[in-house]
């Protein structure tokens, strides 16, 4: 079996997968326990019924949406595991492995273009709209009607929003000087220990202008959205890869750097066969994560991936030069672009260079356009653990002093 | 055959579509989002937008100065967690 897990923790509960068990350790993102119990299909895309899976595992893809608990289209990598969930795949008419309306991808081969598609005649396009809404899409309506949730609201002075080390080194540099701060973070980190007041599996989901001058940020936690008005904002959400361009990018099996690394953080091992296309450190401390367990990674280029070969999953990975190489797990190092939409909402510029975007502010202190909103580290081009805490720390400097100078 | 390069996971989009935008005068990347509707789906572009912006620029010859425009809410929320929102708001903050 081509992924496994690395000792450390072994399961103990069953989620009910389609029907079947599937052994998991509470609290582990469900997709986590699907990849170890190597179900990699985990449902179809919209139009053309191509395979789909889990390529993030950071809440940034379409690839591990399944049904969950009878509530369609959650993140399975957001979702975490508990003894007797009930994941099922959808958007399938079949299975996962085999689904009939996958025909859909060998008849447009080169894409659909709905400006030009059976659009020669009214009662032609009619009928194939008819169709068309019946076969793509995403998911069915949910068994029960989710009820409202409470609206929290909370007044804070400094909101940081991401808890790496950017964020976090600015929100404990301003509670030690006594600012009121919170941070929100995304992912289900346990934060008791930050440092600073903060609330995990909270996600920015918007920031709108207030009449009195405030903004408000809307996050959206386990229980419900929580609107924020702080007079601050310090955006830390990071940078992430993003995709690329080869023949058959879309398969499961086909994974970022990230979502590699947060396999093994969890234990898992993502493949005995990989392939690894990409340079850099990140990729040489990943091929050393898979030597540890006798695993001998293929290396290429990025620039020389052709295609990726495997009716469900990868299987075979073909470069430009003609190489072929059979593989279980295809890691790519995507090029990197700044988390940049919720700057750019809170008045940030966005900048495009030639592998993304970034938010622009000043490497100095995270100081940009708006005067109430700094960004930090790797959102804002800081690149390194300790050029982004010193940035972060001289950006809480520059927020203190406005504070004490009123 | 050729596999499909595919763009936009979420939506289903090709290079091929890019291509064919591209060659019909849709040369920012907003006005490809529009023809194509690449970034319109699951993760609103959290996968796609720098491919798509690379792609663009190669294609067209010009970068782009803008990504796509980022509404709220930036991640999936349920209909539930908004429904309150504007009940009992207070009328004026402070």
């Amino acid at each position: 079996m081509p992924a496994r897990r690395l000792g450390k923790g072994q399961p103990t509960i069953l989620l009910r997968v389609d029907g079947e068990d599937v052994p998991a350790i509470t609290g582990e993102p469900v997709a986590i326990a699907l990849y170890a119990a190597n179900r990699l299909v985990l449902g179809r895309s919209v139009k053309y019924h191509r395979p789909r899976g889990a390529a993030c595992f950071a809440g940034r893809c379409d690839g591990c949406l399944m049904r969950v608990d009878g509530v369609p289209s959650v993140r399975t990598c957001r979702a975490l595991a508990s003894s007797g969930r009930v994941v099922e795949t959808q958007n399938v008419l079949g299975s996962a492995g085999v689904d009939l309306l996958a025909a859909a991808d060998w008849f447009f081969p080169g894409g659909m273009n709905h400006h030009e598609m059976f659009t020669w005649a009214r009662p032609v396009n009619r009928a194939m709209q008819e169709i068309a809404r019946r076969v793509a899409g995403i998911g069915t309506l949910p068994d029960e009607v989710m009820p409202a949730t409470e609206v929290e609201r909370v007044r804070v002075d400094v909101l940081v929003i991401g808890a790496g080390v950017a964020g976090l080194a600015c929100a404990v540099a301003l509670h030690g000087k006594g600012v009121d701060v919170l941070v929100v973070e995304e992912e289900a980190k346990d934060l008791s220990q930050a440092g600073a007041p903060a609330r995990s599996s909270c996600v920015a989901i918007g920031v709108y202008d207030e009449t009195d001058g405030r903004r408000l940020v809307l996050a959206s936690g386990p229980r419900g959205v929580i609107e924020i008005a702080p007079r601050t904002i310090v955006i830390a959400q990071g940078a992430a890869e993003t995709a690329e361009a080869f023949e058959g990018n879309d398969k499961p099996g086909i994974l970022s750097v990230e979502a590699a690394e947060r396999l093994f953080a969890h234990a898992v091992l993502p493949g005995d066969k990989p392939v690894i296309a990409g340079d850099g450190e990140r990729v040489l401390r990943l091929v050393e994560l898979f030597e540890r367990h006798g695993v001998k990674p293929v290396r290429i280029e990025r620039d020389e991936l052709l295609r990726a070969i495997g009716r469900a999953s990868v299987r075979r990975v073909e470069t430009k030069s003609g190489a072929r190489h059979a593989c279980d797990v295809l890691i790519v190092l995507g090029r990197t672009s700044a988390c940049y939409e919720l700057g750019g909402q809170a008045g940030v510029e966005v900048h495009f260079d030639s592998d993304g975007f970034s938010l622009v502010a000043s490497p100095e202190d995270g100081s940009t356009r708006h005067p109430e909103v700094f960004v930090v580290g790797s959102a804002a081009s800081v690149r390194g653990e300790e050029s982004a805490r010193a940035q972060a720390e001289r950006t809480a400097d520059v927020i203190h002093a406005r504070r004490a100078h009123g | 055959m050729a596999d499909k390069i595919v763009v936009c996971r979420c939506e289903d989009v090709t290079l091929h579509e890019i291509e064919e935008a591209v060659a019909l005068g849709h040369d920012d990347l907003e006005s490809v989002k529009r023809y194509t509707g690449f970034g319109t789906g699951f993760c609103q572009g959290k996968q796609c937008v720098a491919l798509c912006a690379r792609l663009v620029s190669e294609l067209s010859g010009r970068a782009p100065s803008l990504p796509i425009t980022p509404r709220p809410p930036l991640h999936p929320t349920t209909i539930g967690h908004l429904a309150r929102l504007l009940e009992d708001r207070p009328e004026k903050k402070r």
